[in-house]
């Protein structure tokens, strides 16, 4: 660890200085209030909407839309943080305990997915009673051996129960650098557990992750397949979750203890990482259209073809600007970086172009049942759903986001935190 | 702009810790600033060139030969001398082309995006590995030009030359692109590691007591004086350079995978053919770096400055993105069934069973099996066998550029166009050649240039360390 040799004295503060503020607890029960209000709006939608096939289907799949943000901000969660146990560095030290709050939401998440174990019928293909064409009923036979309701339920069993553990271990751990540590060689000790837990749980998050976004979001075509699909969607939670912390961040800042502790230096780096996100997003996701365009195959482009047509082209183009365009340039100026409303405001933008990347995504694979075609069609279901969705996620946060302190304030690094800032270069 | 000095004093970020309290030192203790010079600057400036140096230049520079011989005989005769055929129109030629330009990308990894990434141990390592991006795009650049057979007509098929018949590349071709994002790799990486050395050269041109040195490393020093502005303008150029080059790590092996991607053929045809080159590349390319430094710090006495730290750390990275790399071969495998595409599962299987089988298990145990063993820090800080694991790293990464090109190939749609691939004795003379040609590059730069950045480890000394409040 890099002792600055000039202190005077280590600085240091105690669990009980950073305990989070009272804003924690109003937002928690601000967002429990939009929550409650938006999921009885969606109960009424579903008895509205539910009279026939059409309606039912609507309804999950602005369920998906809204399961797999929420699913993705609680998984990116557990990626960063492992992420930050690897690598060190204060970006992450300062994000920790919000990164943890996430994490620690997978129950909410785990329960929120029992709904598309019922819905599962009006979205996936090989689970319903969709109608397919002589492609699609091959594929679907060639992968019926583990595209199936039971298979579908396990492997999600099993990738929740795989994240749980991680997950289990990452809080337990954490909680003992809110006490003073035994020794030098107890908390180096705890640190290399850290780093071995991070670097071994990447590696199973990478192929975990990769499956379930498959499951869950590429089988709704029958056919296409893409190969880029698993990092698209790591790339994309890192980015979503990045975002969301750091509207958190700069929102936490604005009070005790964080007001004091969160400096230029920190918010800059963690401002850097948002930008490398948006950029390896788009580099992903650009880099699967050059190639599936180029070749041109009927079982690829179709995908593309559904996505750009029918009035989906300029959902497509506002995606391009607002999840690319619009973040990227904003973000390559540096004061931008360290005004944390600035920040905050591009932050929150890069959150919706998220949801509306995920709702492009999902969306265009479903044919009305009058036509061939998936037109761009939106219901008031696809916006009360994610609304409902995310808000009970951000509720499940800010309760758990109260529940520890803001930092570890034994973790080695705090010293450095503490210290004032190196000038506002 | 943060200072370059301020990120060196930064927090190194990837500590060792097994040693509670203390975390080894990028550079060895007890040095001065003049002693770091001397001991940089000597291996230039001695009179005496060491016999080992002699002999193994004699001996790269004999290799050399060998690719002059092979390009010599093939202008001559043709690409007919090589093994390509058809339905293998692409062999030897495109295969050590992405293998050589792969190994560069470490070079500009370590030199620009871990000083991004404030790694203050990158400083010791980042001279030669630039210089071995330079060499090995070089070698690489080699093999577009010769693999037309007539390379005095390549400028009309690969740059777009205004010319009196109107003969026009293809623009939407990724090979096209291949030219430019090559070419300016070479650019920027060239302007990159020569900023980097003006303040050296400037110290060799006042520490040489030759005449010719005196005014060889004064021309290169561009009349370097060492003032505050020049070091203002300098960590400012530098910082710019660094921030060019950090896409066109991505970029080059982008491209160089758009090659095969945008295709249509099963093996090449794929989209996370992207990111799993650059890793690929990164990986190669960390590699080849320890495959040199290893050797290097040895024979020049330089393990004060090059650190089991160092090699540690390299070694981290390569078993990251060598994790990488798996992750793309399982998911070839994965979709290889889900596609449901009988000629997706037909290739995967024919890479696991067919004629080249052996060479796709040689290519698991070398990329995925072998760096495995990186996991143990016992491994990683036991020099011997990490020299060894980057050996056979590299030759992974070669064979993995074989089997995606040949085996992709040599059976496609139609099996009354199949089709079997072997080099020729020609084909291994180019590519041995080539390697003569980088190591001899490679003994020049040793002898003539500072092989380790003078002042980014003087400024690593505990020393130069100030407080800025």
């Amino acid at each position: 660890m890099a002792v600055h040799e000039t202190h005077a004295a280590p600085r240091t503060v105690t669990p009980e200085q950073l305990t989070p503020p009272w804003v924690v607890d109003h937002l928690r029960k601000r967002w429990m209030g939009i929550a409650g209000l938006a999921t009885i709006l969606s109960f009424a939608l579903y008895l509205y909407y539910s009279g026939t096939f059409e309606g039912r289907q609507q309804f999950f799949r602005a369920y998906l839309v809204g399961y797999i943000f929420c699913f993705g901000l609680m998984l990116g969660s557990t990626a960063l943080l492992m992420l930050q146990h690897v690598t060190g560095g204060k970006w992450g030290l300062v994000l920790r305990r919000q990164l943890e709050a996430g994490t620690r939401t997978l129950p909410i998440v785990v329960l929120l997915f029992i709904p598309i174990i019922f819905g599962m019928q009006y979205l996936y293909p090989w689970a319903g009673s969709m109608p397919l064409d002589i492609h699609g009923q091959h594929a679907l036979n060639v992968r019926a051996d583990y595209l199936n309701a039971k298979w579908f339920v396990g492997r999600a069993a099993i990738y929740f129960v795989i994240w749980g553990i991680f997950i289990y271990l990452l809080n337990k751990w954490s909680l003992k650098q809110d006490v003073l540590p035994e020794s030098p060689e107890a908390y180096n000790d705890l640190r290399l557990r850290f780093m071995r837990l991070g670097g071994g749980g990447l590696v199973v998050y990478a192929v975990t992750v990769s499956l379930a976004a498959i499951d869950w979001v590429m089988t709704l075509d029958p056919v296409w397949y893409s190969t880029i699909w698993g990092m698209l969607y790591m790339a994309g939670q890192a980015l979503s979750t990045m975002a969301f912390m750091l509207v958190v961040l700069t929102l936490l800042a604005k009070y005790e203890p964080m007001k004091s502790l969160l400096r230029k230096t920190e918010l800059h780096d963690n401002g850097k990482l948002l930008l490398a996100f948006v950029m390896l997003y788009a580099y992903l996701s650009f880099s699967q259209f050059i190639i599936i365009w180029s070749g041109n195959l009927p079982e690829e482009i179709t995908w593309y073809l559904a996505r750009t047509q029918h009035g989906w082209k300029p959902v497509m183009l506002l995606l391009v600007v607002i999840h690319f365009v619009i973040p990227f340039l904003l973000l390559l100026n540096r004061d931008l970086k360290k005004n944390p409303t600035r920040l905050r405001n591009v932050a929150i933008l890069i959150l919706f172009a998220r949801v509306g990347e995920i709702f492009w995504q999902v969306n265009p694979n479903f044919k009305e049942t009058s036509g061939i075609t998936g037109h761009f069609n939106p219901n008031i279901m696809d916006m009360v759903l994610p609304i409902a969705l995310a808000a009970i996620w951000i509720t499940a946060f800010f309760y758990q986001l109260k529940k520890r302190p803001l930092l570890p304030a034994y973790h080695h690094l705090v010293p450095e935190i503490l210290e004032p800032s190196h000038g506002a270069h | 702009m943060a200072s370059l000095l301020e990120q060196q004093n930064a927090d190194p970020g990837v500590d060792d810790i097994t040693q509670p309290g203390v975390s080894p030192p990028v550079i060895a203790p007890g040095y001065d600033f003049g002693q770091v010079t001397d001991k940089i600057g000597n291996v230039v400036l001695t009179k005496r060139t060491p016999w080992s140096w002699v002999i193994g230049f004699l001996i790269a520079f004999g290799i050399m030969n060998i690719l002059m011989l092979a390009v010599g005989y093939l202008f001559i005769k043709g690409t007919g001398i090589w093994g390509i055929n058809i339905p293998v129109g692409w062999g030897f030629a495109i295969i050590n082309f992405v293998w050589w330009i792969g190994i560069g990308h470490a070079g500009t990894l370590i030199s620009a995006i871990l000083l991004l990434f404030k790694q203050s141990w990158r400083t010791s390592i980042n001279r030669f590995a630039e210089a071995m991006t330079l060499f090995a795009v070089m070698c690489a650049g080699m093999f577009p030009l010769i693999h037309t057979g007539r390379p005095w007509l390549a400028a009309y098929w690969l740059l777009p030359y205004p010319n009196t018949m109107s003969l026009w590349p293809q623009f939407r071709s990724p090979l096209i692109w291949d030219v430019f994002a090559v070419s300016t790799y070479l650019t920027v990486s060239l302007l990159f590691w020569y900023t980097g050395l003006i303040p050296d050269v400037a110290s060799l041109r006042d520490k040489a007591k030759n005449g010719f040195a005196k005014f060889f490393y004064g021309i290169l020093s561009m009349g370097w004086r060492g003032s505050a502005r020049h070091w203002h303008r300098y960590e400012y150029a530098y910082i710019l350079l660094a921030g060019l080059s950090t896409p066109l790590v991505l970029s080059v092996h982008t491209v160089v995978s758009w090659d095969f991607a945008v295709s249509v053929i099963p093996g090449w045809h794929t989209t996370i053919f992207p990111p799993y080159f650059v890793a690929g590349a990164i990986y190669s390319g960390f590699a080849m770096v320890l495959t040199l430094a290893i050797p290097i710090r040895e024979a020049y006495n330089m393990k004060d400055f090059i650190t089991d730290r160092h090699l540690n750390n390299m070694a981290k990275v390569m078993l990251a993105t060598g994790l990488i790399v798996g992750y793309g071969y399982m998911t070839e495998a994965f979709f290889g069934w889900f596609s449901a595409n009988k000629y997706e599962s037909f290739m995967i299987l024919n890479r696991m069973t067919g004629p080249y089988a052996p060479t796709y298990w040689a290519l698991i145990f070398c990329n995925i099996i072998t760096p495995q063993f990186l996991w143990f820090k016992k491994v990683r800080s036991n020099v011997p066998i990490l020299f060894i694991i980057s050996l056979i790293v590299n030759v992974g990464m070669w064979l993995e550029r074989f089997v995606i090109v040949i085996t992709s190939l040599h059976r496609d749609f139609l099996p009354s166009s199949w089709g079997l691939y072997h080099p020729t004795v020609w084909d291994w003379a180019t590519y041995v050649g080539t390697l003569g040609l980088f190591t001899t590059l490679l003994f020049l730069f040793i002898r003539v240039l500072p092989m380790i950045s003078i002042f980014e480890v003087r400024a690593l000394l505990p020393q130069s360390k100030v407080t800025v409040e």
